[in-house]
């Protein structure tokens, strides 16, 4: 037993990952990016090209602002550049919001050019990526949770795939209940809100590691 | 049989007719009569459909005969872990006798095989009909309103939802969790044949979140009588003792031999252990799946898949880690003896509406099942037990596995062509 606690203990990697895929799915129990999954996750394709994209510029931008956050935003964190006593923390949100802009134009300009289909497919919503609240939301979660820079990468990645995970199969599952025969007021918006409750149900296997 | 037709086509044209004083309750008349007498709905001879009696209804219930060994076990085995546990911990205080021991086996101090049969049935019973009562009329109002047959995918949801919930466990509780899981799981996706998640095993996992002390799965308690006020200690309601999966859960040393010590493989093969009802015998859980497999009613790849995942991932955790002390440490096949992941596979897994349809999906839905059943079990401190989250959980991936397979298939052929 002692073995298995250190191996998934709070701050393992494994734990991390598992924790942020499943048990704290960005989406699921948090909520967060609740709009584009909404809209997106009526198509299989660009629900899985949404959670492609999310999942890259999760795991980039993660790491990144743990950067940030570590060597300017933190207070003394600019000891390297000679300022020991500075407190830049008040800019976090800023700081955040610009980094994950730049990366997502970055992001949008390579799929222009090496994937136009998949450009076109997401229309609107790669951009909208930067005003994404699960993506901002990764980021604050890793200043607040204080990860260090293995954990910022490990959660990053892991958010982003849970994400793209409960997008794929809700996309999966509304195309299956195209045929199903739901009641009126329920069609669309209504069903798609109770199935995310169960399917997060469904995603609380992991709870408790 | 013929009085029993007549009858029924006197009744006919009270409800058929359009314009009929009744015609608002044709569904449920239509479900009785179909009930009693196989509709004769076969294609004519000639041409090209196929189509015999074999109908949802003539399905529904070769599931239920199936069940039928899991459900007369959970019958006997209620009431002798019951007397059992009596003897063990309130043998010198006065037994008090339920409803139905009342009337048919009044001395039960000094259990009787009879005496037993009564108090599984006193236990089983009022689940029964709990589970078909709030779950059947749910299924008829829905019917009603909205003008449909009612279809009888319900009949063997509401049998299952007796064998896999604790035979302690409050009528109450068990009605809410039955309401919850047919409205929401299945009513509003358009009822049978198009829900998403396994209705039965919905009820389980409301029951689980929603009442969590009494369903934890570390615990079982040994269904009781209830105490009349000021006769404290008469019942051994609140006996509890830790489930298989929790006495290799909580193992110091090796978890094999802390399993052995408390139970026997024969007691855990044969079914002579507290727990809910499915769970109990793993022979019954045998025989019902030789029967669906014999009949081909239950896929038999998500059976294969499910237990050849589970056996792998055991062995290949237990191998990779090294660990000799925990859960992981339990060997492979012991893991198919405890818990009720061989009742789940069998019988939940291979729900046709909630599994994938593709025949390499089943495989890949099995092995997931066994996959993530190990892993709940020996990673996830907080649950013993993972079949049920394992299967709602891949219930929910169950169409993106059809996708991916169907996408794969497609690819394939098309760069044949």
């Amino acid at each position: 037993m002692a073995a298995m606690l250190c191996l998934f203990s709070d701050e393992s990697l494994p734990s991390v990952f598992l924790r942020s895929v499943f048990v704290e799915n960005i989406l699921l129990s948090f909520f967060l990016g609740m709009c584009s999954y909404l809209a997106v996750s009526k198509r299989v394709d660009s629900a899985i090209g949404l959670g492609i994209a999310v999942v890259f510029v999760q795991a980039l931008t993660v790491p990144m602002n743990w950067a940030l956050q570590t060597y300017v935003l933190n207070e003394g964190a600019l000891g390297w550049a000679g300022i020991p006593d500075s407190d830049l923390s008040y800019l976090q949100f800023l700081t955040f919001i610009a980094s994950i802009a730049a990366v997502v134009q970055v992001v949008e300009m390579a799929v222009d050019k090496f994937s136009p289909k998949l450009y076109a497919a997401l229309g609107i919503f790669l951009p909208l990526i930067a005003v994404n609240c699960a993506i901002l939301g990764g980021s604050l979660f890793m200043a607040e949770r204080k990860y260090d820079f293995a954990q910022s990468v490990t959660y990053g990645f892991g958010s982003g795939l849970g994400w793209a995970l409960a997008i794929v199969s809700m996309a999966t599952i509304r195309w299956r209940m195209r045929t199903a025969n739901i009641p009126g007021p329920l069609r669309g918006l209504g069903i798609t809100f109770i199935t995310t409750g169960l399917v997060a149900m469904a995603f609380m296997t992991f709870s408790g590691i | 049989m013929q009085f029993l037709r007549n009858l029924i086509e006197k009744q006919r044209k009270l409800y058929h007719a359009k314009d009929s004083k009744l015609h608002k309750l044709w569904p449920l008349f239509d479900a009785f009569e179909t009930f009693l007498f196989a509709p004769d709905h076969r294609a004519p001879k000639s041409g090209v459909h196929v189509r015999d009696y074999v109908d949802l209804k003539r399905v529904m219930n070769t599931v239920i005969i199936a069940m039928l060994p899991c459900l007369l076990w959970a019958i006997w085995n209620t009431g002798a872990q019951h007397f059992a546990a009596w003897h063990k911990v309130a043998a010198d205080k006065e037994y008090v006798t339920g409803w139905l021991q009342a009337m048919f086996a009044p001395n039960a101090a000094a259990p009787t095989a009879f005496d037993t049969v009564i108090f599984g049935l006193q236990r089983m019973l009022p689940i029964l009909i709990v589970s078909y009562g709030v779950g059947l009329g749910i299924e008829m109002l829905f019917s009603v309103i909205r003008k449909e047959e009612v279809s009888e995918g319900y009949l063997v949801s509401g049998m299952l939802i007796a064998l896999i919930v604790p035979a302690s466990i409050p009528l109450w509780q068990l009605a809410i969790g039955v309401a919850c899981a047919v409205v929401l799981g299945k009513e509003v996706f358009g009822g049978t044949g198009m829900n998403i998640f396994n209705p039965a095993m919905l009820v389980r996992a409301f029951l689980f979140f929603g009442f969590a002390a009494q369903m934890s799965g570390d615990a079982v308690w040994v269904a009781g009588n209830q105490a009349p006020a000021g006769v404290p200690g008469s019942l051994v309601d609140g006996y509890s003792g830790a489930t298989a999966l929790a006495v290799v859960k909580q193992a110091a040393g090796g978890a094999s031999e802390a399993l052995t010590s408390v139970y026997s493989h024969a007691d855990l093969f044969f079914g002579n252990i507290p727990g809910s009802a499915g769970e109990m015998s793993k022979l019954a859980v045998l025989l019902g799946a030789f029967w669906l497999v014999f009949t081909g009613v239950g896929s038999w790849r998500v059976m294969l898949s499910g237990v050849l995942g589970l056996l792998a991932s055991a062995f290949l955790i237990k191998t990779l880690t090294g660990i000799e002390t925990g859960p992981i440490s339990l060997a492979p096949y012991e893991q198919l003896l405890c818990g009720g992941f061989l009742f789940g596979v069998v019988f939940m897994a291979t729900d046709p509406v909630s599994s994938p349809e593709t025949n390499l999906g089943k495989y890949i839905y099995g092995a997931l099942i066994g996959l993530v059943t190990i892993l709940v079990r020996t990673i996830n401190p907080a649950y013993p037990e993972g079949t049920m989250l394992a299967i709602l959980l891949l219930n929910a991936f169950a169409p993106g596995i059809d996708h991916f397979v169907v996408a794969a298939n497609q690819k394939r052929r098309m760069a044949r062509a």
